[in-house]
């Protein structure tokens, strides 16, 4: 039966020394999680999160605003056959600074959404597995058991240098 | 190792948010007494309508315009200058961004306000939108004002996101110390939060990201604000250069009012631990290279006119340098260059309260550049017929005034509900100082870097 053990911690080194015990121990990178009220250096192997996107993202989103851009002044202005004194429709110095300010906006947006998710942000119920304590320099470790086994040796693990929360 | 002064900077920094200084409340009666004044007088104006400013035939934008490129101005202080800090990985903005990215959507909010304000009818202000009608109109996409429109709403909306990514953790703070329905609304701007390390690597991913995206929307947004000039033919507005001079302007004019805000709240909130002279130090050679770029723009552009000899330009000219116009362009040199230059210049005059002054003195001599290349060229148009003159009336002194008590209230409660320092952000610094590295960029820090990271 899988159980979350937590346990606070008063530095960042005794945090990363326990993770690391974790991991000497067999648990997964992505079953331990670190909290802290600062980014915390820990080693790439010692957490998995992943590959971030958020780039990628931000120029798709960047893509989609000048695409939007260029439909709603191209299209929007020969349906309206707007009067223009003989002068041309459709001018690319003009509308290139439009189609400028929504790629920046797409980017931009794309980029909030994309941080969002990919932080697991905005999930209710997620802070069930959060202890406000964080919000005083501590520095929780939560850990993700599979057997009641795996918690114990991670509860042992956790209180060599830490205190049990839950 | 996190030292006992590292945790007690949580309490510290939060302690506005909880309790409010007699300051505080002195600052928002003021502010909101002459905000209300305004709002009395922009009812009076929809009342009797837009005859009750000195517009006339034919200066028909004045006060209105002046104050809106002003504020957008002074709109370059936070997001820009915070970006650039971000993206060069300069240690000693950590306690001076979020001041710097407040200021931006506030002015924006001020600034943006003036379009909509100066239109007669303002309740028709969306018909400036594109969206789909049965009155046959469209937006024009090639005048500069519609221009406008897309620039700030997209620097508004990206500037927003700016300063909210990184308070995100800092709600956490909040939403952690709180209790009941103050909790609860944390909780949500917040987002649940919890720290974790996949949360504060996308944070600081999204938020590099960002920097690098809204540099160029800021520099994008006051150079078409100067092409609202620029794309006429009036005398004295065609020039080449107005989008880098408009641009060097708000850059200069916001560094000034970010000086301002950083002392009042470090005055009012007591954070003299947190912001420290470096930083003012920092800002004030900031601010003196920006006068510098400030006087050599402004010279060119004067030179050029003078030089070419074109009579309609000339006359224009002459009218600010020794013409009735004179007192408020050298008022203008003074206040712009000559009082803050040497301030700047000497490191024992950049103190924080000599960095004050000259930002004053700054600010002042911003606002009278707006009105100089807005009222002297409508006063005196290409045909001599039709010169005229300006004068304000006590409606427009009294909605400019609104506009400096609005933002003032804007950023007031601001302080009161959000850290105004990143908390996060300044104890990340501490930890990077202590271990000797630059964030983001793994490298190790110099002397210099490390006491800045401290604000030593």
């Amino acid at each position: 039966m899988a159980e979350n053990i937590m346990a606070a911690f008063d530095t960042s080194g005794d945090a990363l020394y326990a993770a690391r015990s974790l991991r000497r121990e067999g648990f997964a990178g992505d079953a331990i999680t670190i909290m802290s009220d600062e980014p915390v250096q820990a080693d790439e192997d010692l957490i998995e999160d992943g590959r971030s996107r958020i780039g990628i993202c931000a120029i798709a989103g960047g893509l989609a605003g000048a695409t939007a851009a260029l439909l709603l002044t191209v299209i929007t202005s020969k349906e309206v056959n707007l009067v223009t004194g003989g002068m041309p429709i459709i001018v690319p110095w003009a509308l290139g600074i439009i189609v400028f300010e929504m790629t920046a906006l797409g980017a931009i947006i794309a980029t909030l959404f994309r941080m969002i998710y990919e932080a697991k942000l905005a999930r209710p119920g997620a802070l069930s597995r959060y202890d406000p304590s964080v919000a005083d320099g501590k520095i929780i470790i939560a850990v993700e058991c599979e057997s009641n086994s795996s918690a114990e040796v991670a509860a042992r693990v956790l209180a060599a240098r830490g205190r049990q929360i839950s | 190792m996190r030292s006992d002064k590292e945790t007690t900077i949580n309490s510290h920094l939060l302690q506005p948010l909880f309790t409010a200084k007699r300051g505080w409340y002195v600052t928002v009666a003021i502010s909101g007494g002459i905000l209300l004044a305004a709002i009395c007088a922009f009812g009076y104006q929809i009342y009797k309508g837009i005859g009750v400013w000195g517009l006339n035939r034919p200066v028909f934008w004045a006060f209105d315009i002046t104050n809106f490129v002003f504020w957008i101005g002074i709109s370059h202080a936070g997001t820009l200058i915070s970006a650039i800090l971000r993206v060069t990985g300069a240690e000693w903005r950590r306690p001076v961004t979020r001041c710097a990215e407040a200021i931006t959507v506030f002015a924006l909010m001020v600034g943006a306000m003036f379009p909509i304000v100066h239109l007669g009818r303002p309740w028709l202000f969306y018909w400036l939108a594109p969206y789909p009608n049965e009155r046959g109109l469209w937006p024009n996409y090639r005048s500069p004002l519609l221009w406008d429109f897309f620039a700030i709403n997209t620097y508004l909306l990206g500037s927003l996101i700016y300063l909210y990514l990184p308070l995100i953790p800092d709600l956490a703070l909040v939403r952690d110390k709180s209790t009941g329905l103050r909790r609860k609304i944390y909780s949500k701007l917040s987002l649940n939060w919890r720290g974790t390390q996949r949360q504060w690597s996308r944070l600081e991913k999204a938020v590099q990201v960002m920097a690098v995206i809204i540099i160029p929307v800021a520099v994008s947004v006051h150079t078409i604000v100067s092409w609202d000039f620029a794309m006429t033919i009036q005398p004295m507005w065609r020039s080449t250069i107005f989008g880098p001079y408009f641009v060097a302007g708000a850059i200069f004019s916001g560094i000034a009012a970010l000086i301002i805000a950083m002392a009042i709240i470090r005055r009012v909130f007591r954070l003299e631990e947190y912001l420290k002279p470096l930083h003012f130090n920092n800002l004030g050679l900031l601010l003196l290279t920006m006068s510098l770029l400030w006087f050599y723009f402004t010279f060119a552009e004067y030179l050029t006119a003078w030089y070419g000899n074109e009579p309609v330009e000339k006359t224009v000219f002459q009218s600010k340098v020794s013409g009735p116009y004179s007192p408020l362009f050298w008022a203008m040199v003074v206040c712009c260059f000559i009082v803050p230059a040497p301030i700047l210049a000497f490191r024992r005059l950049r103190t924080v309260a000599g960095t004050v002054v000259a930002s004053v003195c700054v600010v002042i001599g911003m606002w009278l550049e707006r009105f100089l290349i807005i009222v002297p060229t409508l006063a005196q148009p290409r045909l001599a017929f039709n010169w005229g003159s300006y004068r304000p009336t006590f409606v427009e002194i009294v909605l400019t005034a609104g506009t400096f008590a609005y933002f003032v209230l804007l950023y007031s409660l601001f302080t009161r509900l959000f850290p105004i320092i990143a908390v996060w952000e300044y104890k990340e610094g501490l930890t990077h100082a202590e271990h000797g590295t630059a964030a983001g960029h793994g490298r190790p820090l110099g002397p210099t870097e490390a006491a800045a990271a401290q604000g030593d």
